[in-house]
């Protein structure tokens, strides 16, 4: 977007407020993406936190040649469900290193954070053009490579890129006005 | 009642302003600074050469297995053992070392770090060959800075000149025949690339290289004399290694990224191979029914490596099975000088109580994917080996040591023709 500063670099100028703004920018695709998925809001919010948290410890990974920043959160995030999932508990590793506290949450909170997951992504991904959806699903949720979609869609990688790139972004956009 | 998620960005923002926090410079002022007397003095040799007599103010170069030093907080690896290791490569038709650091403590999972650059070995116009950690090393190490760094060497290198200090290189049984190493301490979270060569880039250094600091290496000869760097192609190799893939193959295990370069997963139409091609060395299995082989690679020659100044290796197949879900990579390896004689130990690898033909050596965890992160269920990157005759039959990976050993068992060398050789030529 214009005259927005690039996610890539409040992600990695190593300015914390700049991470604040990129966890203000996403964070609510992130709890729809991962509340999609889990139903206690306790567990939901522990994933966002740590999917939050991850994403500091390693934000000089990022490589925007692979990819948007939110679908490598979104990446983060998915790989965490399912780590945590197998292990029966979600990690908390990245946030120990970073010396951040676990938030004690009450009976409102969780409310709020059941309230805030309640979005339905499915609708948002139903908003998006066909092509759009299916590039963010595959790319994103089922982790294929941007060569393998292209090849099966009988286009450029450039082409899937730019279809997930602007499906995520409408997809933000989507989130963030509900 | 407060939104936790404003607490939560409370909590990042502060983790952020601690991560960003300055490392401490004074103290490691020595890596920036140009020449000048050194302070610290723990060595004065004065050796008269044929150059005439050279005083050389020798630091001594840390261990290659020690302890992290400095203060331990949640957000570093002070307190972490670490251990160095130089690591033959398994991919086929690869000669050379590969290296890392393994960061361990007691309760947590091991994380390895590996070294800059490809596996290559020393020659006479390459003396600094390896070591060095930099911005494209893991995850989880690079968010925590790495604090210790080492530079590998032929045996022409007495010392190496990082930033002031002259630090003489050392041999040790964890090292190959014939390579040297020197180990610094980098401060905490301090991200510290050396840059062999002397040399360090002045372009424009991409993105990931920020807040990275580039610290040249001089080699010296045992003068004192800097051995001034020399053209040199890039290592020689032989015939390209030909690639196969089950037709139910899957994997996620990054390493195998590196390998299976240019080969997608199988879909309709796959062009390429589905079982192995023939090539100078066969792999076989017996008595496990479950281990499964999915990838790998073969080569038509063994690929010679005469210009070597050192002991190097030689993989001439490998191929990546999966039992019970989890990977292992198998391969076999040679004398690169000359495949026909008995090989050297595998450096840092110990026996086995109970399996005294088997030895291991500890590497730690690798993540699945390379934006994933460690835990108890990531695959191992040790490696576990026995001699089969004049080579070593290797097996890295899997959960642990028994399932390697398992493997190895189950595995034999069906072929080994030492009559196909190439002496290489240069890939650039």
């Amino acid at each position: 977007m214009r005259g927005e500063r690039a996610d890539a670099e409040l992600l990695t100028s190593g300015v914390a407020s700049d991470f604040g703004c990129f966890y203000d920018r996403h964070v609510r695709a992130v709890t729809a993406f991962v509340g999609s998925w889990i139903g206690e809001p306790d567990v939901l919010f522990d994933l966002v936190a740590e999917t939050f948290a991850r994403a500091l410890e390693h934000r000089e990974q990022y490589d925007s040649s692979k990819g948007p920043t939110v679908a490598w959160l979104l990446g983060i995030a998915r790989n965490l469900m399912i780590d945590s999932a197998r292990r029966g508990q979600v990690e908390s590793e990245s946030r120990e290193r970073l010396g951040m506290g676990r938030v004690e949450l009450d009976d409102e909170q969780l409310e709020l954070i059941a309230d805030r997951a309640d979005v339905q992504l499915r609708d948002a991904l139903a908003s998006l053009e066909a092509f759009q959806r299916e590039a963010v699903i595959r790319r994103v949720v089922l982790e294929e490579s941007y060569r393998a979609i292209a090849a099966d869609l009988r286009c450029s990688e450039q082409v899937v890129r730019k279809r997930v790139s602007r499906g995520l972004a409408r997809l933000r956009e989507g989130l963030e006005g509900r | 009642m407060k939104d936790p998620f404003v607490i939560l960005r409370a909590e990042l923002v502060e983790a952020a302003e601690r991560a960003a926090l300055p490392a401490p410079r004074k103290r490691w002022g020595w890596l920036r600074r140009r020449s000048r007397p050194v302070a610290v003095l723990l060595v004065a040799l004065v050796i008269a050469g044929a150059g005439g007599a050279v005083v050389l103010s020798l630091n001594r170069s840390q261990p290659l297995a020690g302890s992290v030093p400095g203060t331990i907080t949640p957000a570093s690896l002070a307190g972490y053992g670490y251990t160095i290791a130089v690591v033959p490569q398994l991919a086929a038709g690869t000669t050379g070392w590969g290296s890392l650091i393994v960061y361990s403590r007691p309760d947590t999972s091991d994380v390895s770090q590996p070294g800059g650059g490809p596996p290559v070995y020393p020659t006479a116009t390459r003396p600094v060959f390896g070591g060095g950690t930099g911005p494209d090393s893991c995850p989880v190490c690079y968010a925590r800075g790495n604090p210790v760094t080492y530079v590998l060497t032929g045996p022409q290198v007495f010392a190496v000149r990082i930033g002031t200090r002259t630090i003489r290189t050392v041999t040790s049984r964890a090292l190959p025949t014939g390579v040297r190493a020197a180990v610094v301490f980098i401060p905490a979270k301090g991200r510290v690339f050396l840059v062999p060569g002397g040399r360090v880039p002045v372009d424009k250094l991409p993105p990931r290289f920020k807040n990275v600091l580039l610290v040249p290496v001089e080699p010296l000869d045992r003068f004192g004399h800097v051995i001034p760097p020399q053209p040199t192609g890039a290592p020689a190799f032989g015939p390209p290694p030909v690639a196969w893939m089950a037709p139910d193959a899957v994997t996620r295990w990054w390493p195998l990224a590196s390998l299976n370069i240019g080969v997608p997963y199988h879909q309709d139409g796959y062009p390429g191979r589905t079982h192995p091609g023939p090539g100078v060395c066969e792999l076989a299995q017996h008595g496990l029914p479950a281990l499964r082989a999915e990838f790998g690679h073969t080569v038509a020659a063994i690929p010679l490596q005469p210009d070597a100044v050192s002991e190097v290796f030689v993989s001439c197949i490998d191929a990546e099975y999966y039992l019970n879900g989890w990977p292992l990579q198998a391969g076999v390896l040679l004398d690169s000088h000359r495949p026909g004689q008995v090989l050297g130990p595998i450096p840092g690898a110990r026996p086995i109580p109970g399996h005294p033909e088997i030895v291991n050596l500890p590497l730690g965890q690798v993540p699945w994917n390379y934006d994933g992160s460690i835990s108890a269920d990531s695959p191992q990157f040790s490696l576990t080996a026995k001699r089969v005759g004049n080579a070593w039959l290797v097996v890295q990976g899997g959960y642990g040591l028994a399932q390697r050993v398992q493997v190895l068992n189950a595995l034999r060398i069906s072929k080994l023709d030492l009559h196909h050789l190439a002496s290489g030529h240069a890939r650039h």
